[in-house]
């Protein structure tokens, strides 16, 4: 019955979508809605889509992605990070009562170095680690020149720390990557952010007030005119931008840093248990 | 002339994870349902933004002014799912992996409540 049931409600479902994928405006020429309606008079190129038009010259910044991201959809980008840091709580929460096994220091050096895949492996890691630290970094940086951002940086040097997890075991992480170090990381990186947000209050919540010639004493530090076209970079544009996306990276790899510890020492912790059990004995 | 076939790619991969949620019982599977419907999701959401023959809404890449470029704001909500899905992900990850150690089962069904 359960099934039966099951079954006509996927196809009634199967069927809306395919219904509304065939009925859709046709690929590749989406109609100009009011969702991408913000601009200042006179600011924005009337070519384009206004906020295409308008990210060069309101918020400074190349990357047109990323001036929506913290600019014009800011509260998104708050809420994102909300949630990024409470699911980082709930899986610290989750594993909390590993927290005491994890940080004792039982074993012996040999079984240290015995832990984990093989000497290749562990050598490999040790070249690219740092690359791909330099890469994340240069991610973060660059947010609002090249593809990019915070949030991917993040991702990316977080890739790192579960590269050396994967390659050293759970024996030697826990020594490496430090828990308490990454939750102040963390979060001086959602508050930096909101922060930032809080700045902009003599305006309004979230406005750009770094940006192109807004406050002219503090130009130099991102406020100059973004170049246009394939550029060595200028670093110094795009508003609050780049510290926002530096907060947020800051953000994002500590946190999932910490998702990554936990998890791996969350794998296998009977022993651990065990060993509770023992002493209690 | 590839006509509407990316959003039917779209309903199948939301259909495809609504088949998982509703017929699979291992948590894990339940799971990569939940991902599915996800990357539906998001792939729904960047092939509604695109614009033929359009660039990257990237300024820095672009060669002439009056390039085309496509909608930038459903990337950015898209960024903004990637990154949610992830963390929400690890969260269920870390959910399957404390209900399978004190049931010993992955299987939905099979599991009782056990004080």
């Amino acid at each position: 019955m359960r099934k039966i049931v099951a079954s006509i409600s996927f196809l009634i479902l199967l069927a809306f979508l395919l219904f509304i994928a065939v009925k859709l405006h046709p690929f590749g020429e989406p109609e100009e809605r009011e969702m991408d309606d913000y601009f200042i008079k006179g600011y924005y190129n009337e070519t384009q889509n206004k906020v295409i038009g308008g990210a060069q010259n309101e918020s400074g910044a190349n990357n047109v992605v990323t001036a929506v991201v913290f600019d014009y959809r800011g509260f998104d980008t708050l809420g994102e990070a909300t949630v990024l840091f409470s699911a980082v709580t709930g899986v610290a929460a989750l594993f909390r009562r590993l927290r005491r096994g994890m940080m004792e220091e039982k074993r012996s050096e040999a079984e240290r170095k015995e832990e984990g895949l093989s000497k290749i492996v562990k050598t490999i890691t040790n070249i690219f680690y740092p690359l791909i630290l330099i890469f994340g970094l240069y991610v973060i940086l660059h947010g609002h020149l090249t593809p990019g951002g915070g949030f991917q940086g993040g991702a990316v040097v977080a890739s790192a720390f579960a590269l050396v997890a994967i390659a050293y075991g759970k024996l030697i992480v826990p020594k490496f990557l430090n828990k308490e170090k990454m939750s102040v990381v963390e979060t001086s990186g959602l508050v930096g952010f909101i922060g930032l947000a809080f700045l902009g209050l003599t305006t309004t919540f979230f406005f750009n007030f770094l940006a192109v010639g807004r406050t002219p004493p503090l130009s130099w530090l991102s406020g100059t005119v973004p170049l246009w076209g394939p550029n060595p970079g200028a670093l110094n544009t795009g508003g609050v931008l780049p510290f926002m996306n530096l907060a947020v990276g800051a953000e994002v790899l500590a946190g999932l840093g910490i998702i990554v510890l936990f998890m791996l020492v969350g794998l296998l912790p009977e022993e651990y248990e065990e060993q509770k059990e023992e002493e209690k004995k | 002339m590839i006509g509407n076939f990316p959003f039917v790619a779209v309903a199948l991969l939301i259909a495809l994870g609504f088949y998982t949620l509703l017929f699979k019982r291992n948590l894990i599977k339940i799971v990569i349902g939940i991902e599915l419907i996800e990357c539906g999701v998001n792939l729904f959401l960047i092939t509604l933004g695109y614009v033929k023959g359009a660039v990257a809404p990237i300024y820095t890449h672009t060669l002439a002014p009056a390039e085309r470029m496509v909608l930038p704001t459903p990337q950015a909500l898209t960024l903004t799912s990637i990154v949610i899905g992830l963390a929400t992900t690890a969260l269920m990850l870390s959910f399957a992996m404390l209900i399978y150690r004190r049931y010993n089962t992955a299987d939905v069904s099979k599991m009782r409540l056990r004080g």
